[in-house]
């Protein structure tokens, strides 16, 4: 946001005599110039914004003049028990005939459109709206997506200058994934060639293909569950963002999608939740590539830089049950994806299941001889879940897998194990194999939940476990998600 | 190689003597150190008490330019966590003052965090009459109006 500079040099130096030290104990908002409470508003999201028009005759209008708004259509559902039964309601897919259902939408779109529509002469920096799927509309060849109450709105923030835009269609709206395309809201044609857009957010909306695409300032791009364009669109948007440094594609591919190139001489973090076959990556300044383990196909990473690639692995549930067969097939299909990134000295493992079990035994040693320069790893579990009895008792038995990946004796220096550890069973066997088979590893970080209660047993039984390094130092942390 | 000082003099007259790299944090104060080399900048509408808190924030914030490039990049979330701390041991009317220096001086980080405080501070509270009481706003309204306020703005509240 651009300050404009607003000097008050009374409003400074105010406090010159006794009585206005004394008087000055409470706060004194109302001393500051319309600009700077503008800024202040700006801190705020908006319904804490509209808020404060009722304040005081000065404050009345204040909030119109600040450059951000964000749209929730929830706040708009009036909460009262008879409500409550229309919500139920209106969870069901193409009713759309409910009276109050209706009148809460129009109370959505009658604002917007107002705030839109006025000729306030302030830009809107920041736009983040979160709607709900767009309801009620034919599928004629995508005609309908742009009778969107939305659209227009968007094209009016263009027009205003707009620096980030966020539009969430609801995850939990059950209209959103129905078998009907019509059911996303289009985007603009002007957003192709906003020269203001820094950061754009997609999620569940519709993009038109388009031949001319013109993003001269973007640089954050995310495309999560979006309506069907054309990989040539998408391969086009990138191409078309000479200072795009961050991007991430979720699930918004077509599958009949078989190659997906990602060329850019900018790009530093790069994200991909993808189910194509091949992805090209030809990237020299990235540092960050995240990829999921459900991935089918391969990566190619043609830039040179790859040494220096920080590699996140989303790793979902997909090695985690325990049929032996589909484990073993599963591990052979993403390693075959990784042969791309074997000179990557960082990685990060993101486990949503967690790293206990026979299962994950199974798949970390194989996935790591992908790694053969591998020097710094971490295994990282964000949540904080209660973990099922029977994958410890499991763990009960002590598992011997003999095989050792070439980066254990070779390169392997750091682990860091952030995951909360909270009984002796669970992750042990897993913190075995790490610490007996790797030649030179240097620390090895683990972090203790708060909820451990045999915590020095726990520390003892980790601290007896032979290593197969003689410089590497154990340390525990408290956890923190 | 020895630093560069130059001196920043308040409205009572206090000299506070800092590293030009830290004071340069100021866009303003960037833009007068070279208009006008190796003189004492006077700034009449700062107290000392101001200067002085204006002064520890650019410290903590001064990125030391040795070569290293992004190296100050790791330690983002403790500066974070200290600029939370920072705001959170200024009383109001002296945040206010901050406030409006941040803004004087083009302090762009500064005048963010000032401005987030005041604004926590709004949202922290229930409905409009605590906000008016919190920040001593007089309210010129009638209820009716207040009414008709909050039709015109078709925001649910």
């Amino acid at each position: 946001m651009q300050t404009k500079q607003f000097r008050t040099k009374e409003n400074m130096a105010s406090r010159r005599n006794p009585e206005e030290w004394l008087n000055n104990e409470l706060d004194r908002i109302s001393q500051l110039p319309d600009p700077l409470i503008c800024q202040v508003l700006y801190h705020l999201p908006t319904k804490d914004a509209v808020r404060t028009s009722v304040l005081s005759t000065r404050w009345r209008t204040l909030w119109l003049w600040v450059p951000r708004l964000e749209l929730n259509y929830r706040d708009f559902q009036k909460k009262d028990p008879l409500d409550r039964i229309t919500d139920i309601w209106h969870g069901i897919p193409r009713l759309g005939l409910n009276y109050r259902a209706l009148q809460q939408k129009d109370a959505l779109v009658n604002f917007g459109d107002r705030f839109f529509g006025s000729d306030r002469v302030s830009g809107i920096d920041k736009l983040e709206l979160d709607v709900e799927s767009n309801e009620g509309m034919d599928s004629n060849e995508g005609v309908g997506y742009y009778d969107s109450y939305v659209t227009p709105w968007i094209d009016a923030a263009v027009k205003r200058k707009i620096q980030h835009l966020d539009v969430r269609t609801d995850p939990d709206d059950s209209n959103r994934y129905g078998p009907f395309n019509a059911y996303f809201h289009g985007m603009p044609p002007s957003l192709y060639t906003s020269e203001t857009l820094v950061s754009l957010k997609l999620d569940g909306v519709f993009l038109r293909d388009s031949e001319f695409i013109s993003l001269p300032s973007l640089k954050i791009l995310h495309l999560m569950s979006m309506m069907n364009p054309r990989e040539a669109t998408f391969e086009r948007l990138i191409s078309s963002s000479p200072v795009l440094e961050e991007l991430e594609v979720n699930n918004s591919l077509n599958d009949d999608v078989k190659v997906f190139r990602v060329i850019s001489r900018s790009l530093k973090r790069l994200s991909i939740q993808e189910r194509m076959s091949e992805v090209v990556i030809d990237a020299p300044r990235l540092v960050h590539l995240s990829i999921d383990s459900s991935l089918s196909g391969s990566y190619a990473i043609t830039s040179t830089m790859d040494t220096n690639v920080k590699l996140v692995i989303q790793h979902g549930s997909y090695f985690g049950d325990f049929d032996e067969t589909s484990i073993l097939s599963n591990i052979e299909r993403f390693r075959s994806c990784l042969s791309g990134t074997s000179k990557v000295r960082d990685m990060t493992i993101l486990g949503g299941g967690g790293f206990t079990g026979y299962s994950c035994l199974r798949w970390l040693p194989t996935i790591l001889e992908s790694f053969p320069n591998l020097k710094s790893l971490t295994l990282e579990c964000d949540t904080d879940r209660e973990r099922s009895r029977e994958l410890e008792l499991e763990d009960m038995d002590e598992i011997n897998i003999s095989y050792v990946p070439e980066c254990l004796l070779s390169s392997l220096e750091f682990v860091d194990f952030n995951v909360p550890l909270l009984s002796v069973v669970g992750e042990m066997n897993i913190l075995r194999y790490i610490l007996e088979n790797s030649a030179i590893l240097k620390k090895l970080t683990l972090h203790l939940h708060k909820d451990c209660s045999t915590k020095d047993e726990l520390v003892k039984k980790l601290l007896e476990i032979p290593r197969g390094s003689t410089k590497c130092e154990v340390v525990f942390f408290d956890w923190k998600a | 190689m020895s630093k560069k000082m130059i001196v920043l003099k308040s409205s009572e007259g206090v000299s506070f003597v800092v590293e030009e790299a830290v004071a340069r944090q100021s866009k303003i104060i960037s833009f007068l150190v070279e208009e006008f080399p190796d003189r004492e900048l006077p700034l009449t509408n700062m107290t000392s008490e101001i200067l002085r808190k204006t002064i520890e924030y650019c410290k903590k914030h001064v990125v030391e330019d040795d070569g290293g490039g992004d190296s100050s990049s790791s330690s983002s979330g403790d500066l974070k966590e200290w600029d939370v701390k920072f705001v959170a041991e200024i009383d109001q009317p002296r945040l206010m003052d901050l406030l409006m220096a941040a803004n004087y001086l083009d302090i762009p980080s500064l005048l963010d965090v000032t401005c987030q405080k005041v604004a926590d501070t709004i949202a922290a509270c229930n409905d409009e009459k605590e906000i008016r009481a919190t920040f001593n706003i007089e309210n010129d309204f009638t209820e009716e109006e207040v009414e008709a306020i909050r039709m015109e703005n078709q925001y649910p509240i």
